[in-house]
């Protein structure tokens, strides 16, 4: 198997941030390719990039709950973590998420469905709302994600739902049917809760940042 | 005086370009073939076959030239008439998604992902000869639309961040970020005398900046849908804007001409399916939209 080696510098630094070394000592190429081969183990995949779409509008409320009493939609319940590739939380970080309506309908006048979270301690978060519908143009249910955090990378990224119609039941085969999702791990199962004959859905996804 | 037509395409055309002497107008469609139609005979006088991994094609503000870019990065700038290599230059690394060009053809741009940030967009800018002169960050999310002003000297570019970043195109420094509006703009065009900037998008909106002082002079607004795209008439008197309905791209929508001074539509017209692509004849006798349709509808200017 041939094995693309990182340089020597990459190999140090990438280390060094981890935790691993303290300091470049004097270190054969081996030893450090170990170090640096631990320190590829213990991080956390980025999230997948997916696209950001014609429908992102600056401004949005910071709201956790998106849901209007007497809107129509299946209430859907979106929790996760956010922090970097080792793990750390990423205080600063501003998550701007929206999505159309039962309808499948982007509201472009207005804040309907739409919001930014600030992040500012602590690892995770959570929005209430109602689970988007389908349109014609982009037939499969999803939810945009838009983050900033200071030191990292923006990341511009969607949800998906395992339970979507459009997977025809089977997620794994289908995720890139018609060019629509990237990526097999922005799609993640849906659990069905009735809670004082309350349904709701529940989704977790976390959203791991690189560093800048 | 000449009567409006209607080209018959055979797969839905995204984008189009009329020939220097408005004879002609060269289209691209879903397909995947590039054609050059004679507007007077309303049949297809060329076509070109794009090789297997070829970009989308970028008709250039060098008129007549399109360019192509393959899978490994090698771009390649045609000639409309004929379709012959005209030069070409190594776009790789990071990979670009279209290009877009000085009306001297002497430099290019293209957009695309940032290498180390895929939700990162960088702008890249030639020389003639093929040299990289400068690459810059443009925001976050992709692209809409990229040009440059008449004379060559400033560079734009609207990334679906909805912020329109400007440039002074020899040497990439940030000349404004005009973050005026708050959703995605779909099109960008300079007036032919380089005074404005024009712009429009999801809030159906024409927003117009003094293109040396980057002031919003005014917004105009009449649309009834988004505006997909847009461009000015060859006198600068005019705009044309084409429609996308954002509750069914497939409704029909209206293709307006604005008269710029009073802010008013002056010609209204309906294409069946959202607009793709608009466009004046270089002469002003036509104005055309290519909508998600097959159709090339081309308006005579009364």
């Amino acid at each position: 198997m041939l094995i693309s080696m990182p340089p020597r510098r990459e190999f140090l630094e990438k280390c060094i941030v981890r935790g691993l070394l303290t300091g470049a000592a004097a270190m054969s190429q081996t030893q450090l390719f170990a170090f640096w081969q631990k320190a590829e183990e213990q991080s956390l995949k980025p999230t997948s990039v997916e696209v950001l779409g014609p429908f992102y509008k600056k401004g949005a409320p910071n709201q956790a709950n998106m849901r209007v009493a007497g809107e129509p939609g299946f209430p859907l319940r979106i929790t996760g973590k956010i922090m970097n590739t080792r793990g750390e939380a990423v205080p600063g970080a501003r998550i701007d998420v929206w999505h159309a309506d039962h309808k499948g309908i982007y509201d472009v006048h207005g804040y309907r469905y739409r919001s930014k979270l600030a992040i500012d301690s602590g690892t995770d978060y959570a929005l209430d709302t109602n689970m988007p519908g389908h349109y014609p143009d982009r037939p499969a249910q999803h939810v945009h994600y838009l983050i900033s955090a200071p030191g990292c990378k923006p990341l511009v990224t969607q949800l998906y739902f395992a339970t979507d119609p459009f997977f025809d039941g089977d997620p794994d085969k289908n995720f890139n049917k018609r060019g629509v999702v990237s990526n097999r791990d922005t799609i993640r199962p849906v659990t069905l809760l009735d809670e004082n004959s309350a349904p709701r859905s529940v989704v977790t996804f976390d959203l791991i940042l690189e560093k800048a | 005086m000449s009567e409006n037509r209607v080209l018959l395409a055979e797969s839905e055309v995204t984008s189009l370009a009329f020939s220097k002497d408005g004879q002609s107008l060269a289209t691209f469609s879903r397909d995947g073939d590039i054609r050059v139609w004679n507007i007077a005979a309303g049949s297809v006088s060329q076509t070109f076959k794009r090789e297997k991994g070829d970009s989308n094609p970028s008709f250039l503000a060098a008129r007549g030239q399109f360019a192509l870019i393959g899978p490994e990065g090698d771009a390649r700038i045609h000639d409309l008439e004929g379709g012959a290599v005209i030069r070409s230059l190594n776009v790789a690394s990071p990979k670009i998604s279209g290009l877009a060009s000085t009306e001297d053809g002497k430099t290019l741009a293209g957009g695309g992902k940032d290498g180390a940030s895929a939700s990162a967009n960088l702008v890249r800018v030639w020389d003639a000869d093929g040299k990289q002169r400068f690459q810059v960050p443009a925001g976050i999310g992709g692209l809409s639309s990229m040009t440059f002003s008449p004379d060559g000297q400033t560079l734009v570019a609207s990334a679906y961040d909805t912020d329109v970043r400007v440039w002074n195109a020899r040497n990439g420094e940030l000349v404004k970020l005009i973050e005026d509006m708050t959703v995605s703009m779909f099109d960008l065009a300079f007036s032919p005398d380089g005074r404005y900037l024009a712009a429009a998008g999801v809030d159906r909106t024409i927003y117009l900046w003094d293109a040396k002082q980057w002031k919003l002079l005014r917004k105009i607004t009449g649309q009834p849908e988004m505006i997909s795209a847009l461009e000015f008439s060859p006198d600068g008197k005019s705009l044309v804007t084409g429609g996308m309905n954002e509750m069914a791209f497939g409704a029909p929508v209206k293709v307006i001409v604005w008269n710029i001074a009073s802010g008013r539509p002056v010609r209204t017209e309906e294409a069946e399916h959202r607009v793709n692509t608009v466009a004046f004849s270089p002469d002003g006798k036509w104005f055309a939209a290519a909508d998600g349709s097959k159709n090339v509808k081309l308006w005579a200017v009364r």
